[in-house]
């Protein structure tokens, strides 16, 4: 996007947000929350934005600047770079291409902190940990209510427990990224949920990249809001089963939710994906992007191993030499347990996961085989609803994946075409 | 008797809580 700015040049911005670093007084955090593009740059280019917003022309900013802090900027890179990244809404009255214009836009837009801060207040949380603490002293008393695997299989057909349990999982899913977006939204940050993938989990997302214009001991708040509501549920569902007369398919039914919710909560542990627990520990270690830090350290160790193999100089810089010096640490430690973390994992699928799905395909298409060749039909119906459900999910995980790594296949229609790719 | 200050901008990263 060429814009021609000059000394003279007034510039408009969009709606920006501001604030200064949680760690370094020389540095400030700007974004554009419709957009999802927050930056870090040093203190004075943020004053800089400042008295652009204020009407003052680019010569007269860098002026002003000079007389007051002794400091040569240059401004002119600063709006070029700001264009770049969307911020930018006008030069010298020109109203430039708005990123913003295709960007999604936020759910539930008319939800404000004014309908859902209540939930986040002092008393919510006293009582969050009242029911969380009566059910654990429950559950020390009674020992046979804590979950079983058996729990999950509270009928007698495969497909259709599977079918009920994935509907209450759906729904306890869909309020735990709801707790998300509703705590964002206490903050005042916009968020979008969505499908997801995490190395081969199909997962739902909530993007709440808007919280990195809070100070981060307000983010926590975002992070945990939905694992806080995972531990709520399971904890009240067990007093409801240990305290109160239900119907006995009832209390299975809640039995097996337990069991299901439980079995998500492992997964947010595993920090070597961005998981819910990934963002607490990026910002106790006080780094910025370990994730994306950590796989770059990671491709640059691959790439100077292999120059080293092959006598050669290695041609990638360590991107981690300009981190500061605990962040450098922080960064290069998560990088092995990124890798360790994510073949472990993938092997494991490899081994365990994808051969026993395959194997209760060809099992579920035997039964319905039987079915049809004068064999019981409800085992073949059930069989059949299994597949449906499990083939669902398998098709939305390929057609998020794609979708949300379409640079891997357009890159390889190319390069089948011979064509090159900039 | 004035510094001059190079821009360098760190994008951050996106953040996307989530649910498996």
């Amino acid at each position: 996007m060429a814009v021609l700015i000059t000394a003279d040049s007034l510039v408009g911005f969009h709606r920006l947000i501001a604030r200064p670093d949680d760690d370094d007084p020389d540095v400030v955090v700007v974004g554009r929350a419709e957009i999802g593009e927050f930056i870090e740059l040093p203190a004075v280019y943020g004053e800089a934005i400042r008295l652009l917003r204020e009407g003052l022309p680019v010569s007269a900013v860098e002026e002003r600047l000079a007389a007051e802090q002794d400091v040569e900027i240059d401004v002119t890179e600063l709006v070029e770079a700001l264009t770049e990244l969307g911020f930018v809404d006008s030069v010298d009255q020109d109203r430039l291409p708005d990123p913003g214009a295709d960007a999604s836009r936020s759910h539930f837009p008319w939800l404000t902190d004014r309908h859902v801060s209540w939930i986040f207040s002092r008393p919510m949380k006293l009582g969050w940990l009242l029911v969380v603490g009566a059910a654990l002293v429950t559950l020390a008393v009674r020992p046979d209510l804590l979950p079983h695997y058996a729990d999950f299989f509270w009928g007698e057909y495969v497909g259709l427990t599977v079918l009920v349990n994935t509907l209450m999982v759906s729904l306890t899913l869909s309020t735990h990224e709801m707790m998300h977006l509703m705590a964002a939204r206490s903050l005042g940050v916009p968020g979008r949920i969505g499908f997801g993938t995490r190395l081969h989990n199909l997962v739902v997302q909530t993007d709440v990249t808007g919280v990195w214009g809070v100070p981060r001991r307000s983010r926590y708040r975002v992070y945990l809001a939905g694992v806080a509501w995972d531990l709520f549920l399971m904890a009240s569902l067990t007093l409801l089963v240990a305290h109160v007369a239900l119907p006995p398919l009832t209390k299975a039914l809640f039995q097996a939710l337990v069991v299901a919710v439980l079995m998500t909560i492992p997964f947010q542990l595993q920090v070597y994906m961005r998981t819910d627990l990934y963002y607490v520990l990026r910002d106790l270690l006080r780094t910025r992007n370990l994730f994306d830090d950590g796989l770059a350290f990671a491709r640059y160790l691959r790439a100077r191993t292999v120059a080293r193999l092959r006598r050669r100089p290695c041609p990638v810089e360590d991107p981690t030499r300009e981190l500061a010096p605990h962040e450098r640490r922080a960064t290069r430690v998560y990088s092995v347990f990124l890798v360790v973390g994510a073949t472990v994992s993938l092997t494991a699928f490899a081994l365990f996961a994808a051969p026993i799905a395959i194997s209760a395909l060809f099992r579920a298409v035997g039964a319905i085989v039987d079915g049809f060749n004068g064999g019981s039909v409800l085992p073949a119906l059930d069989s059949g609803l299994l597949l449906l459900i499990e083939g669902a999910i398998q098709a939305l995980f390929v057609v998020t994946f794609v979708r949300n790594h379409r640079h891997w296949f357009r890159w390889r229609r190319s390069a089948d075409r011979g064509t090159s790719v900039a | 008797a004035t510094k001059k200050i190079k821009l360098e901008i760190k994008r951050l990263e996106k953040v996307e809580t989530t649910g498996l």
